[in-house]
C-alpha cells in the first residue's frame, strides 16, 4: 500500500480558501445588547450610579504632607482603611502606596485618606469603558459563533487538508476568545476597583526658637508727669556747688 | 515810744529775712547762692544749702518725695539706701533721700531732705565727694537737721 503524499502548498491553499468563504457566508448573530452607553469622564459617576452596566475607573493620585516621623505609620493607616473597605494593598514602596478600593466607595476613601494628613495635591480620573467592553463581548459573541462553525465543518470534514486547516483556524479563534476574554475580565476588574496612589512627604518640624540674647534688655524708663516746678530741675551736685 | 518803733522794725525785719536757714558748724563758710535762702560750705567742698519753694501743685510729703526722686534717678542718681523719716530742728517731719552721683571725675554723694506744708516745701541739699563727704557725715546731718523754715 502506497504511503499518502503529502498535501502540495497548491493543493493546501484551495480547501483553505474554501472553508474561510463558508465560514464568512454563514450568518453572523446579532450583537449582544449591553444597555445605553452614556458619555464618558465627566459625567461618568452619575452614569455609572445611574446605570450598572456603565463601566468606569476611576484612578486617584494623591500627595500629602504628614508629621515627620509619621509617613510609615501613614502608610499601614492607608491599607488599613482600604481593606476595610474591601479593598486591598496593590503596591507599597517608601513614601508611596497604591491601594485599590471597590468603586462605588472610592470617594468615600479618598475623603478618609486626605484626613490623615494635609493634602498638596491630588488629581482624580474617571474613565468610561463601557464601549470598549460592549465591543470586546460582541467580538467574543462572534469568535463563539466561528469557533461553534469551525466545529461542526470539522466534525464533517472530507480529507485531510481540510481537517488540518479547519484545526489550524479553530486554534487561532480560541487564542482570540481567551484574549478577549481576558480583556473583558481586566475591564472589569478595574471598573470594579479604582485605583488610588498616595504619596507621602514629611512636614518639617516648626523650629524651636532658642533665645540666644545673654543679658535682659534695659527695663523701660519711668513714666514721669511733668510738673511746672522749675526747682526740680535745679536740685543735684552741680548747682549746689557751681552757685 | 522808741520801744514801740524798735520792736516794730524787728518785726519787719523779721519779716523781710530768708525763708529758710542753717547752722553753720565750725569749718564751714556761709557761702550765699541764687537758688538758695542759705548755704554753706567746706573748703574741701562739702556744700549743705537750703531753700523754700511753693508747694504748687499742693501736694504731700510722698508726692514730693516721690517727684524728687524720679527726677533725680532720670538725671543718673542712684540711690544708695531707700528713703528715711526725719525732723528737722522744729519738729517739721520730712523725708531724707540719699544718693550717690557720678559727675564723670568723681564720685559724689547727695543727701536731701524734704519737708512739706500746706503752702511751702523745705528743701535741704547737702553733696560732696564721697571720701570728705563721708568724713564729715555727722556733723552733714546736723547741719542739714538745723534747717528751719523762716517767716
Amino acid at each position: 500500500m502506497a504511503a499518502a503524499a503529502p498535501p502540495s502548498a497548491a493543493s493546501e491553499a484551495a480547501p483553505r480558501a474554501a472553508v474561510a468563504d463558508r465560514v464568512a457566508a454563514a450568518p453572523t448573530p446579532p450583537p449582544a445588547q449591553l444597555g445605553a452607553k452614556t458619555a464618558p469622564t465627566a459625567d461618568a459617576k452619575k452614569s455609572a450610579d445611574e446605570n450598572p452596566d456603565v463601566l468606569v475607573v476611576y484612578k486617584g493620585d494623591l500627595g500629602m504632607t504628614v508629621d515627620d516621623g509619621q509617613i510609615s505609620p501613614t502608610v499601614d493607616r492607608i491599607i488599613d482603611i482600604s481593606e476595610s473597605m474591601g479593598g486591598r494593598l496593590d503596591g507599597r514602596r517608601d513614601v508611596r502606596v497604591t491601594v485599590r478600593v471597590p468603586s462605588p466607595r472610592f470617594h468615600e476613601a479618598l475623603q478618609k485618606i486626605s484626613a490623615l494628613g494635609v493634602v498638596t495635591e491630588q488629581s482624580v480620573t474617571a474613565e468610561d469603558v463601557s464601549e470598549e467592553f460592549h465591543d470586546a463581548e460582541v467580538r467574543l459573541q462572534n469568535l463563539k459563533a466561528t469557533q461553534k462553525r469551525l466545529q461542526e465543518f470539522l466534525a464533517h470534514a472530507g480529507n485531510m487538508n481540510d481537517m488540518l486547516t479547519l484545526e489550524h483556524e479553530l486554534e487561532r479563534v480560541s487564542m482570540e476568545i481567551d484574549r478577549m476574554e481576558g480583556r473583558m475580565r481586566f475591564l472589569k476588574d478595574h471598573a470594579a476597583f479604582s485605583t488610588l496612589n498616595v504619596t507621602l512627604s514629611a512636614r518639617p518640624k516648626p523650629q524651636q526658637i532658642v533665645a540666644t540674647q545673654t543679658t535682659k534688655p534695659p527695663p523701660a524708663p519711668p513714666r514721669i508727669l511733668q510738673l511746672h516746678a522749675d526747682w526740680l530741675d535745679q536740685l543735684g551736685v552741680n548747682d549746689l556747688v557751681a552757685n | 515810744m522808741l520801744r514801740k518803733i524798735v520792736f516794730a522794725l524787728s518785726l519787719l525785719a523779721a519779716a523781710c529775712g530768708p525763708a529758710s536757714g542753717l547752722s553753720a558748724p565750725d569749718g564751714f563758710a556761709r557761702l550765699g547762692g541764687d537758688h538758695y535762702d542759705d548755704r554753706i560750705g567746706s573748703a574741701s567742698g562739702v556744700v549743705v544749702a537750703t531753700r523754700v519753694v511753693p508747694n504748687d501743685p499742693k501736694a504731700n510729703l510722698d508726692f514730693w518725695t516721690q517727684a524728687i526722686d524720679l527726677r533725680l534717678r532720670q538725671r543718673g542718681y542712684v540711690a544708695s539706701e531707700a528713703p528715711k523719716d526725719v525732723k528737722n530742728a522744729s519738729g517739721l517731719p520730712g523725708r531724707s533721700l540719699h544718693y550717690t552721683f557720678n559727675d564723670g571725675t568723681r564720685e559724689n554723694r547727695y543727701f536731701l531732705d524734704v519737708y512739706a506744708t500746706d503752702r511751702r516745701i523745705l528743701l535741704v541739699e547737702a553733696t560732696g565727694a564721697s571720701a570728705d563727704f563721708v568724713a564729715r557725715l555727722p556733723k552733714v546731718v546736723e547741719t542739714m537737721r538745723s534747717a528751719r523754715l523762716g517767716s
